[in-house]
């Protein structure tokens, strides 16, 4: 301890100058609202900053120039043998030397603020910015000491004019690009990390963490090296970086471990259909990691996608086709995990842009392939022709059709001032386009009907109707009508898709409409409720009611797809923390019967991704997730009920 | 001390060599029974050799009584100390007078010559004896 | 690991080897200081002595083998060690900015007994002012302040370094009264390098001599100078009346010069009786054996004169 104090007194006591400087400069914040001629609240202000910039100033640059002379300077003019001459122990002298160098530099801050805080009474500025001065000062105390330690290591480097000093450079700048690489990779382990910890936690380790090192690293050297530079660089080297890199190789190897999970392997959180055949995008957390797989539950084929980045899905009718756009989230993330498609998107991508992926299912083993076509920021739709070998991206006034090798097919322009409602491919070679127009002269909006010819690069205007501000449309599984909706109106209308000639109309007489839908016999399922129970309401092509049935008291319920005899399964939402209920609505004997407890359509919409008209009798109508979150395959007509992927 | 010297080339311990020399400045009266010996430390300086050295050169003339310790005063010579043995006194006579001989012979010069010089070196050195007592001059290499 | 005994050496390396890369700074050296002793550890530029001391203080972590002070480890015990020994290295390490006053104040609490009056007093015999920055003072003074500041914990353990090297006539002989007189009051050991061979020459009571990192000698001095003398001769056995055979095999020449007027060799196994059975060979005529200084021992023993590699030095 004797030892300790001398060695820390003896550093002080030889550069007590920066004292003497510090109380100097402690002058100047007095003097600059003099010199501006600033009174009240504007001095205190001015007075106020500058000596918070002085201090800054001070403390950083004291601790960069003493770190850097902490032992290096002696080590190098070899007198560092003074010291361990005599009985000083090694710690002490580090500690010492350390501590010395910690008064001198915290000293150095804290004096120049001194002749402010006397005149001002504190330090209120300080107080207002960080919340408090004293939780200001701690930080800044950490934050030099880092500093100072890092000065050390870095003159301890150049000084000792190895070849270890060129590792140096190359450790750290390699360690911080894994680092960087691991932080955007690990995205999914922070996503579900950060439900649990608070990031400001999490960065508070690492960042004692690193000083922890540098402190155990600037420690080593000196006991094991004592008067000689090469073996303290040298240990310093080893003990810098043996840690970093041990713990970033753990976190690597750790990041391949958790995205190599399976479907099997996660809880699953929840489960989409992505396709009529049975392909699912599943969301889970396995392994410490949010994961998401294209997942086929009939062969129990599975790839990753990352999930968080998918922006749009389409697929072929067979499902053995599907593409997805998806997107990086910044620039960093896009250079670090696709260089080589970064170099493929063109010039003008901002961020939100992507490309677009595909996978297809070859030899029954699917292959994810990533295309040339990039998708913008601003691109609303992205679908498939039926066989799937036709990609269509639809970006403002722009719908761009290419095959699956990326080759533009056609690119087709739409007069400005309308946007796209809707696309699909109507027939082979045939997109059916719809696109509401409000005109500049009158305040209604239009809804037109365009038909592309992709082979012969012709557009066809086929039909326009006017529509309401407030109404949404439905198409049928086949694209041949649309069912429209005004909700201020309370009407839907059936309409021909391609010329917008109504069918048909009638009135909507719930309280709220919940869920609608387009019946393959040409009628309507309407699902609404009052206010304490929920019904089902059928109606004739031409708009006839049919019959109306109370399900039960529920505030909310969604159609499932529709079975190849007619029949609808309807959710019903329980209470909350209650089972939901799964009923089975006979469109043709007009029954509803109660067929399972738990089970909810994978096929519903689930945020941006909306619900597509699924082919009655499809599989992704019999794919169903239970109340653990399993997948389960139940058949509504027969009833026939399997575990197809459990939730871990 | 004057006529102590030590010979970096002899090959003999520089304990015996202050040891044969002391001995020759007592038995040669240079240094007078009952007179006071240099300290350790100030004969250790003067020759530049380790005081141990110097204290055991002292130590071997105290026990063989030439030299005598008082304690607490310093160190003295012998109120009595005994002579050199005949047989020494003899030899050492002997191996200086052949060497001077040789030397003597090889410049050419006479027996005659050499009695007269060795006559006039005794006198000479009587004379010098008588003057300065030994002890506190240094003599500089 | 053996504990501090009476019976210890106060100072010792075992099998000592100490490697920079790929060169060997000491090869397995073993020597030991014994109480009450002076050893002075004599060596060419680059022999390794430097590194044995660095080892011996635990400043160094030794390749392999032992360095040991008062019988423990020097390397893990150094701190405790040290408060026994007073230290002068071979360049001076002493903070620049500090005085000699205040170097003995700060030497004063590490400590258990510090006499700060007696490095006033040796300042004072040295004329050094105790009030002057060290980095101001000559290379000579800085030797001075440093063995002042070594002695003022009565140590039980004196190590020097090289403590003369680059000093003047005047500064050197100050160095080794001040040494002589401490050898006086306290009988301290003593382990030093040195290439100052006249000045240790009645000081030194066992001489190391180290070659190319190895201990080439390791002898009490006494024993040394009775065994290394120089012969000449001339030389008739042969018919080339300078050339020399194996006459001189039983002495265990260590350097034989062929001169105009005969033979000169320096010999490591001088002995009275087989000399005077030299001089009666037939043919061997007016053999006559001399003395050698430690410094004719050591150039015989390590190579050139350490004064010749001074030369050299500089010419270069």
């Amino acid at each position: 301890m004797r030892s300790l104090v001398a060695v820390a007194r003896r550093e002080i006591i030889e550069k007590r100058f920066v004292f003497a400087a510090a109380v100097i400069a402690g002058v100047i914040p007095i003097l600059v609202p003099m010199a501006r001629q600033l009174s009240g609240d504007s001095a205190l202000i001015a007075r106020q900053m500058t000596a918070l910039i002085l201090a800054s100033a001070m403390g950083a640059g004291l601790a960069l120039i003493l770190g850097a002379s902490l032992f290096s300077a002696e080590l190098l003019g070899k007198r560092i043998s003074f010291y361990f001459s005599k009985p000083i122990s090694t710690w002490q002298l580090w500690l010492g030397k350390l501590l010395g160098a910690t008064v001198l530099v915290v000293g150095g801050m804290l004096l120049p603020l001194l002749p402010t805080m006397v005149l001002d009474h504190g330090l209120p500025e300080l107080a207002d910015f960080y919340g408090g001065a004293t939780a200001a000062v701690l930080w800044a105390i950490v934050v030099l000491l880092f500093g100072m330690l890092l000065a050390n290591a870095i003159s301890i480097s150049i000084r000792s004019r190895s070849w270890l000093a060129m590792l140096d450079v190359v450790a750290c700048a390699g360690f911080m690009l894994l680092g960087a690489a691991l932080i955007v990779r690990l995205i999914p382990v922070w996503i579900v990390l950060f439900r649990r910890v608070r990031p400001l936690y999490l960065l508070g380790t690492v960042v004692l963490f690193i000083v922890g090192v540098v402190l155990v690293a600037s420690y080593r050297a000196i006991a094991a090296g004592r008067t000689d530079l090469k073996t303290v660089h040298r240990r310093q080297f080893e003990t810098l970086w043996a840690p970093v890199g041990a713990v970033l190789v753990a976190v690597a190897i750790y990041s391949v471990w958790a995205f190599s999970t399976t479907p099997g392997g996660v809880a699953i959180q929840s489960a989409r259909a992505a396709g009529p055949s049975g392909w699912l995008w599943i969301d889970g957390v396995g392994r410490g990691a949010f994961t998401s797989f294209l997942y086929d539950t009939r062969s129990g084929h599975s790839t990753r996608i990352p999930g968080w980045n998918v922006r749009k899905m389409g697929w072929s009718s067979d499902g053995r086709i599907i593409v997805w756009a998806e997107t990086f989230d910044t620039r960093l993330m896009a250079s670090l995990l696709h260089v080589r498609s970064l170099l493929r998107v063109s010039n003008d991508e901002s961020s939100g842009s992507g490309v677009i992926k595909l996978l297809r299912m070859d030899a029954q083993n699917p292959q994810v392939m990533t295309t040339n076509i990039s998708f913008p920021s601003t691109a609303k739709g992205l679908f498939l022709s039926h066989d799937g070998s036709r990609i269509a991206v639809v970006d403002q006034d722009l719908l761009s059709v290419f095959d699956q090798s990326g080759h533009l097919l056609g690119a087709f322009h739409f007069s400005a001032g309308g946007s796209f409602d809707d696309a699909w491919f109507s027939g082979p070679g045939r997109i059916r386009v719809l696109r509401s127009r409000r005109r500049s002269d009158l305040p209604e909006l239009w809804l037109e009907s365009h038909e592309i010819d992709v082979s012969h690069r012709i557009i066809t205007k086929t039909g326009r109707s006017r529509i309401s501000d407030h109404g949404s449309y439905r198409r049928s599984a086949a694209g041949d009508r649309l069912m429209y909706r005004d909700e201020r109106k309370g009407l839907l209308s059936l309409v021909d898709a391609r010329s917008l000639v109504e069918i048909s109309n009638f009135m909507v007489t719930f309280e709220r409409l919940t869920d609608h839908d387009l019946r393959a016999d040409g009628g309507v399922i309407l699902l609404g409720n009052d206010k304490t129970d929920c019904y089902v309401q059928l109606l004739s092509a031409a708009g006839v009611p049919e019959g109306r049935i109370r399900l039960g008291a529920s505030a909310f319920a969604q159609l499932g797809v529709e079975t190849t005899d007619g029949a609808f399964p309807v959710l019903i939402w329980g209470k909350p923390g209650a089972l939901s209920s799964l009923m089975l609505i006979d469109t043709r004997r007009r029954t509803a019967k109660l067929i399972a407890n738990g089970l909810h359509p994978v096929t519903t919409s689930w945020f941006w991704l909306e619900s597509e008209p699924w082919p009655p009798g499809c599989e992704a109508g019999k794919l169903f997730i239970d109340a653990e979150g399993a997948v389960v395959r139940f058949d509504p007509s027969t009833g026939d009920r399997h575990t197809i992927l459990r939730s871990h | 001390m004057r006529f102590l010297r030590i010979d970096p080339s002899d090959p003999a311990p520089i304990w015996s060599q202050i040891e044969r020399n002391l001995r020759r400045l007592v038995a040669s009266s240079a240094l007078a029974p009952g007179e006071a010996v240099p300290s350790v430390r100030d004969l250790a300086k003067d020759l530049r050799v380790n005081p141990a050295t110097v204290a055991k050169a002292y130590q071997r003339l105290a026990d063989a009584g030439i030299l005598a310790v008082r304690r607490g005063d310093g160190t003295y010579v012998a109120e009595k100390p005994p002579l050199l043995a005949r047989g020494e006194r003899d030899r050492t006579l002997r191996d200086g007078a052949s060497t001077y001989a040789a030397l003597a012979g090889s410049i050419g010069a006479t027996q005659e010559q050499a009695e007269k010089e060795i006559a006039a070196a005794w006198r000479n050195q009587e004379r010098t004896l008588a003057k300065a007592p030994p002890g506190k001059e240094k003599k500089e290499e | 690991m053996s504990s501090t005994s009476a019976n210890s050496p106060a100072a010792e390396v075992e099998r000592l080897t100490v490697r920079y890369g790929r060169t060997l700074a000491c090869d397995a050296v073993s020597l030991a200081v014994s109480p009450g002793s002076v050893y002075a550890l004599l060596g060419r530029n680059g022999a390794g002595k430097s590194s044995l001391v660095q080892c011996l203080l635990g400043a160094r972590k030794p390749s392999s083998g032992f360095a040991r002070l008062f019988g423990t480890d020097s390397w893990k015990e150094r701190a405790r060690l040290l408060s026994r020994v007073g230290v002068v290295p071979e360049e001076p390490d002493a903070p620049p900015a500090m005085t000699a006053r205040q170097l003995s104040d700060f030497c004063r609490r590490l400590y258990a007994r510090w006499d700060s009056a007696a490095v006033e007093a040796r300042l004072a015999r040295f004329g050094v002012a105790p009030d002057v920055a060290f980095g101001r003072l000559s290379k000579g003074q800085k030797g001075q302040v440093l063995l002042a500041l070594a002695l003022a914990s009565s140590p039980d353990l004196l190590v020097l370094d090289d403590p003369t090297l680059g000093l003047d006539v005047v500064a050197r002989r100050a160095f080794w009264d001040e040494l002589l007189d401490d050898l006086s009051d306290r009988g301290t050991t003593v382990f030093l390098t040195t290439h100052d061979l006249a000045s240790v020459e009645g000081i030194a009571t066992r001489v190391g001599v180290l070659k190319s990192g190895r201990l080439v000698v390791d002898e009490e001095v006494d024993a040394l100078k009775a065994r290394f003398r120089r012969i000449r001769y001339g030389n008739r056995i042969t018919e080339t009346r300078t050339a020399y055979g194996t006459e001189l095999d039983q002495f265990d020449a260590v350097g034989v010069k062929v001169r105009g007027w005969g033979v000169e060799a320096v010999v490591s196994n001088w002995d009275p009786e087989a000399f005077e059975r030299f001089r009666g060979i037939d043919g061997v005529e007016d053999a006559e054996s001399s003395g050698l200084s430690l410094e004719e021992i050591f150039i015989a023993v390590a190579g050139e004169s350490p004064r010749a590699e001074a030369a050299k030095g500089e010419a270069r």
